[in-house]
């Protein structure tokens, strides 16, 4: 399928996010019964108002050039039983008024844990984090992600799992039962894909479709100067690889998501010492259609505990025809952090083609309950060359205004 | 003039009575003191962190400090933010005798744990003029000393040493220390370089006792000499002997309740 300057925006089907409230909401009554009275604690998140504005109008379809979004974050954690239980509560409320398909309600953590001397188990929907490098999440195969978020990068979603976490002297084993998968969400300009094609439903290798139990096993440990973690996941792949559909006379019509089934063994390590970090997040992963290698790595450098800049290479075995579009990239990038400022800047340069992106995201706290950020992304160079599902060429201004409370 | 020779080697060769004896009875009052300060095993309290410009002009932080002490091994320290746009932030610092330090940073939102880099001004707490080890019990490892004689700090009496640092990784060339005669608790540290030039005052006040045997300030204050910016520390809601352990230290599990 070749790439088009057309933007189409892919709605998820309604019908299944409200299963995956469903399953949500029922969750956190069901918890909620078992909470005793003592557990005490308050609300914490931010309200945060955003707008975007994309100057590149593109000319053969219809394209929102600005998107505005209110968002409401909060969490709330309940413990009892001496604190060796408990509920982690953080729903996520987005009203865009213009769509509906941007607009959500979801956890982004709900939780019960039960904690001993070297045992944790966890059951909910919740966040998990294995990457170590700053510009790719190549390891990260848990949770899906959400395009249509105002973030920067696209958001990671709760994902429903049973998570028991064993702590020998010989590091941190973790068990995960991922029992029901979320499909990506890509409303909006932000998920936009580069297709002229309507998008079709989704499609599942395995016959149990999004009910598929997909499992995890990592171990984890710190042994010297090394943050090492070896990690399986086999399941239903959480990104989408998409096929055009063709009609009796051989013209495409539409563009299908295909869910495959994965095995995927992953490697992270980092090495710090003083104000060097070495950094690796490696992959392999196999399926019936294809198998590669995909890794990330690079050094940090820490100038003071505030000023750190980075440099990173990202490899992708599929080359051209992988779903993301960091296939041979060089990454630099540097983070300052004041009192009152947190400025990072990012750039990306595909070796092949030159191609680049620039992002900057500028954040300075008002006050002690308020934040103002800014946040941009420009991109050069020849968009042809990048794959179908690079929402990355679309350069952007956006203005969030966040109070937290 | 060779007289003059010999007197200079004899004074270099031997070392005279009167500095043995300095440097004896130094280490007398340094062990008294490390003594008294020593198995406080850990304790929580609040702190907010001023600091303020020659003008005054100052922003405040407030966060909780747990801090545990590992035997023979060093110092854990857990800063837990409360401020709105931070809240649930956990800074952990694990410092260990041999003057290696690992620091992590937790998350909330994602509840990740990173792993940061620590570079010697890391060695900086939250980028003020104190350092980590500021935080717990006052440190007397790491220093050779000489007793200067006794000197009174406002109204109290004390014992006044130098001390000079066996690694060069502080920065001071060296340092005069005030401790009181009656509890051996620091009153006062002022910071030279190595032109005996002033560079930064530590004035430690309102001492109180816990748990019947710890005395910790409720104020810290360290003055530059040159810039007159100047740090204090304002320490409240101690709490000695917790029962903390390693496992509340632990960076793979700072997303627990605490």
């Amino acid at each position: 399928m070749s790439p088009s300057r057309d933007i189409r925006r892919w709605t998820t089907s309604r019908s299944r996010r409200v299963t995956s409230r469903k399953v949500a909401v029922s969750l956190a009554v069901g918890l909620s019964g078992l909470i005793p009275a003592e557990a005490a604690a308050q609300w914490s998140g931010d309200v945060a108002l955003g707008v975007r504005t994309y100057p590149r109008e593109p000319s053969d379809a219809p394209a929102a050039g600005r998107e505005a979004s209110v968002s409401l974050r909060a969490t709330r954690s309940f413990s009892w039983s001496d604190g060796s239980q408990f509920l982690t509560v953080s729903p996520l409320l987005r009203l865009d008024p213009e769509s509906v398909s941007r607009s959500r309600i979801d956890f982004l953590d709900l939780t019960w844990e039960k904690i001993w001397t070297r045992w944790e188990v966890a059951a909910g929907l919740r966040q998990v984090d294995w990457g170590v490098t700053e510009s790719g999440s190549v390891v990260d195969v848990v949770n899906q992600l959400d395009f249509s978020d105002d973030a920067p990068s696209p958001t990671p979603m709760g994902q429903p799992m049973v998570n028991v976490r064993f702590f020998p002297s010989t590091g941190l084993f973790e068990a995960f039962l991922l029992p029901f998968f979320r499909e990506r969400r890509s409303a909006g300009r932000g998920g936009a894909i580069w297709s002229p094609l309507p998008l079709a439903d989704a499609e599942f290798e395995h016959s149990w479709g999004r009910h598929h139990p997909d499992w995890a096993l990592r171990w984890s440990q710190m042994i010297g100067d090394f943050n090492v973690a070896v990690a399986h996941f086999g399941g239903t792949n959480r990104q989408p690889r998409f096929e055009a559909t063709s009609d009796p006379s051989g013209e495409a019509e539409s563009l299908t998501p295909h869910y495959d089934q994965i095995d995927q063994t992953s490697l992270t390590a980092q090495w710090t010492h003083d104000a060097w970090l070495v950094k690796l997040d490696a992959v392999r992963r196999a399926s019936q259609v294809e198998s590669f290698v995909a890794l990330v790595g690079g050094i940090e450098f820490a100038f003071a505990t505030y000023l750190s800049v980075f440099a990173e290479y990202l490899y992708d075995g599929r080359g051209s025809g992988a779903t993301t579009s960091m296939e041979h990239d060089v990454f630099a990038g540097a983070r300052l952090l004041t009192q009152d400022w947190t400025i990072s800047s990012r750039v990306f340069v595909d070796r092949r083609n030159s191609n680049l992106v620039l992002s900057t995201t500028a954040s300075r706290r008002i006050g002690d309950t308020a934040a103002a950020e800014l946040d941009g992304r420009w991109f050069r160079g020849d968009s042809s060359e990048e794959p179908s599902r690079a929402n990355r060429l679309d350069s952007y201004l956006a203005l969030k205004l966040t109070y937290f409370f | 003039m060779k007289w003059i020779t010999v007197v200079l080697a004899l004074l270099l060769l031997h070392q005279p009575a009167w500095a043995q004896d300095s440097e004896a009875r130094a280490r007398e009052i340094i062990d008294e003191a490390a003594r008294r300060t020593a198995g406080f095993q850990d304790f929580t309290a609040n702190l907010t962190m001023t600091i303020r410009d020659a003008d005054g002009a100052g922003r405040d932080h407030e966060m909780q400090v747990q801090v545990l002490e590992v035997p023979e091994d060093g110092q854990r320290t857990l800063l837990i933010f409360d401020r709105a746009n931070v809240r649930g932030m956990m800074i952990l610092t694990i410092a260990n005798r041999d003057g290696r330090r690992r620091q992590y940073v937790y998350l909330p939102s994602t509840r990740s744990t990173r792993e940061v880099a620590t570079s010697r001004q890391s060695e900086s707490f939250m980028g003020s003029d104190f350092t980590y080890r500021d935080m717990g019990a006052q440190d007397f490892h790491g220093y050779t000393y000489e007793y200067l004689g006794e000197e009174t700090v406002g109204q109290v009496s004390c014992h006044k040493l130098e001390r000079r640092p066996t690694d060069d990784g502080s920065g001071y060339d060296h340092q005069v220390v005030w401790l009181d005669t009656e509890a051996y608790r620091v009153l006062r540290v002022d910071y030279f370089d190595g032109a005996n030039e002033l560079l930064k005052t530590l004035e430690l006040d309102g001492y109180q006792q816990y748990a019947g045997r710890h005395w910790r300030p409720d104020r810290m204050v360290m003055t530059d000499s040159r810039s007159g910016k100047s740090t204090t520390l304002a320490w409240s809601e101690y709490s000695f002997e917790n029962g903390l352990t390693t496992a509340d230290f632990d960076p793979r599990r700072l997303g627990r309740p605490r």
